[in-house]
């Protein structure tokens, strides 16, 4: 185990840059998520701290020693990719034990180490046996043991469960955390889901762009998303982002419709700003904004609720059951305190 | 098919149980396996087998390796104009054998002015003469051979090196591999199926060689590079002696059925593996 810390990391091929000034600490034994949408530079992060791709500029440090121009095999880590990586030709005994081969461990040794891993990850059975015979779930299992047995300093993780069904997922997700509260190994992780980055972060990663948006602990990114891409990025349903214009100690929506909002003293003057509310911080009353329903959706535990609004739409998540129908009209309020305002141009945090 | 495949073979075996002249088809003798008896206890064609076997193996050994190996630069990252040197390593397979044959016996092979005796000559190497030697035929005609072969290598090797996934070399680095651990170990048995696919091209295309050989020396010096096909020929064009040269070419179909059943059965069992 190790720490990791990125310093000023930037990446381009050609002219594309596609990491700018990335700066990132990861404590030993801590669980860091790298999320964003598609594009965004997370996995090609993760491949400049494998060394698989050279940073373009800045420091990658494992445990204070740069790194830079050390090849992937003598980093001391241990990757588990999208599509698993797994040697076809070898059986998932000899996959999990090609590493320490390759170090010469003595052959007891090695079976040994195989044999512990096995038996955390459920694999014992299917040691004999090589990766065409295997379910998905399963290969990705060998994928993490072959990262197992070498005890490196760091675990990185490459969207590794993009490729299971929604069932596996899940279940993989709550495997992969417990593995890490067993083995406290420091953690890098990509992935594209918020679910995901949500449910297993200590520290979540939030990426755009090449650029970091805001890093901290999930319920921080939840509760006090830093900019409009993280506010619309985490949770589901995302956040309503509504574009308001402030007036005194109300904001009137673009709708026409005012919010009597006592707004906070801001970073700014404008008065033009974006009004987040969560989905599920909307309480139904007689006053508020009002909707006329569009749709609506019951998943059994919650409601959602769709109306238009000026320019935007607005989603109402409602954990009571209700008899809403599409059409009738309806009036919402934020939950007292549980609104975000953002600065139009920037999308930055204002309150 | 059955019948086009089939016929052929069925009237060279027919022949060669018999004793069939060139130019007296009609006078035809038989004599049951009287020819392969008598085949199998001339030292000529246990002479001209030999050379075959030589011929054959020295031209699979150098076309796969140096296939792998070109096709190992072609497909790396680095390389710039791809399709350039893709075009230029594949123009010898496209060339007619005897034209081959007949550029190397002049170009290269030649003891005056020839590009081998030029490039030896700068390691102070006396000037040979490469395809006069019995000495050094052989390995000349392998050689020039293989050269005719090669581009079937690299190409089938380029094509499955650009089917193994990124994920498995670079888990491989991950894992420790250098970049000849990562070929040894994880490359080349999944080149497997291929090497073993190449290998029965290669082989029953060495095995029968003919016109290369021809081009290049007719055979000789002497009989060190007459290979089965020539002496097949000698025997059924120059004796005259079809059922022998019949003999001598069903023989060659037989032992190479055999290798390439063998060869096949592993093939099959090498692909299910890498699957």
């Amino acid at each position: 185990m190790a720490s990791l810390d990125l310093r000023h990391v930037g990446k381009a091929f050609g002219a594309a840059h596609v990491l700018h000034d990335v700066g990132i600490e990861i404590c030993d034994g801590e669980f860091v998520v790298l999320v964003g949408p598609s594009g965004c530079g997370k996995s090609t992060l993760l491949r400049v701290i494998a060394g698989l791709e050279d940073a373009t500029s800045g420091q990658v440090l494992i445990d204070g020693i740069e790194v830079n121009d050390v090849h992937p095999k003598d980093r001391d880590i241990a990757m588990v990719f999208q599509n698993y990586g797994l040697y076809p030709h070898m059986t998932a005994a000899q996959n999990m034990g090609f590493a320490l081969k390759l170090q010469g461990k003595a052959k007891d040794e090695i079976q040994s180490k195989i044999e512990t891993a096995a038996q955390i990850l459920g694999l014992t059975p299917l040691l004999g046996r090589y990766p065409r015979q295997l379910s998905g779930g399963q290969r990705q299992r060998v994928a993490m043991g072959r990262a197992i047995v070498r005890d490196p300093k760091l675990f990185l993780f490459d969207e590794p469960l993009s490729n299971l069904d929604a069932k596996l997922r899940v279940q993989m997700r709550t495997e992969i955390r417990s593995l890490h509260q067993k083995l406290k190994a420091t953690t890098v992780y990509v992935t594209h889901d918020q679910i995901e980055a949500m449910t297993m972060a200590d520290k979540i990663v939030a990426m755009s762009n090449g650029d970091v948006m805001q890093i901290g602990s999930p319920l921080e990114l939840y509760d006090r998303p830093a900019n409009t891409f993280v506010a619309s990025f985490i949770g589901s349903p995302a956040m309503n982002l509504l574009k308001v214009t402030r007036g005194e100690d109300k904001l009137v929506l673009s709708s026409g419709q005012s919010l009597s909002i006592k707004t906070p003293t801001l970073k700014n003057t404008s008065s033009e700003l974006m009004l987040g509310i969560r989905p599920e911080d909307f309480v139904l009353g007689d006053t508020g904004i009002e909707l006329s329903v569009e749709t609506v959706e019951h998943t059994g535990a919650e409601t959602y609720v769709q109306a238009p609004l000026g320019e935007d739409t607005v989603t109402v998540l409602l954990r009571e059951r209700s008899a809403i129908s599409p059409g009738q009209t309806i009036h919402v309020a934020p939950r007292g305190g549980h609104i975000h305002l953002f600065d139009q141009v920037t999308g930055n945090r204002l309150n | 098919m059955a019948v086009i495949v089939c016929s052929p073979l069925a009237l060279g075996f027919r022949y060669s149980l018999h004793r069939v002249f060139l130019y007296d088809f009609d006078n035809q003798l038989f004599k049951g396996f009287e020819n392969y008896k008598q085949a199998f206890a001339d030292p000529l064609f246990l002479k001209a087998l030999n050379t075959t076997v030589i011929f054959t193996i020295g031209c699979v050994v150098i076309c796969v390796l140096f296939g792998i190996l070109v096709a190992f630069l072609l497909n790396s990252k680095k390389v710039v104009w791809r399709p350039f040197w893709v075009a230029l390593f594949l123009i010898p397979f496209v060339m007619t054998p005897v034209v081959g044959g007949i550029a190397w016996r002049f170009l290269m092979w030649q003891q005056e002015f020839g590009v081998i005796n030029a490039i030896s000559g700068l390691f102070g190497a006396e000037p040979r003469y490469w395809l006069l030697d019995r000495e050094t035929a052989l390995f000349a005609s392998i050689v020039s051979n293989s050269w005719h072969l090669i581009p079937l290598a690299i190409l089938v090797f380029y094509a499955a090196l650009s089917t193994i996934p990124d994920e498995l070399y670079e888990a491989s680095h991950i894992d420790g591999a250098g970049p000849f651990q990562a070929l040894w170990y994880v490359v080349l048995p999944l080149l497997r199926p291929h090497i073993l696919f190449v290998s029965i091209i290669l082989l029953t295309s060495a095995f029968r060689e003919f016109d290369m050989i021809w081009a290049l020396t007719g055979g000789g010096p002497g009989r060190s590079t007459t290979v089965l096909s020539i002496f097949a020929y000698n025997r059924g064009i120059a004796n005259q002696d079809m059922g022998m040269a019949n003999t001598i070419a069903f023989s060659m179909f037989a032992f190479m059925a055999v290798i390439a059943w063998i060869y096949i059965t592993v093939y099959r069992k090498t692909l299910e593996q890498n699957q």
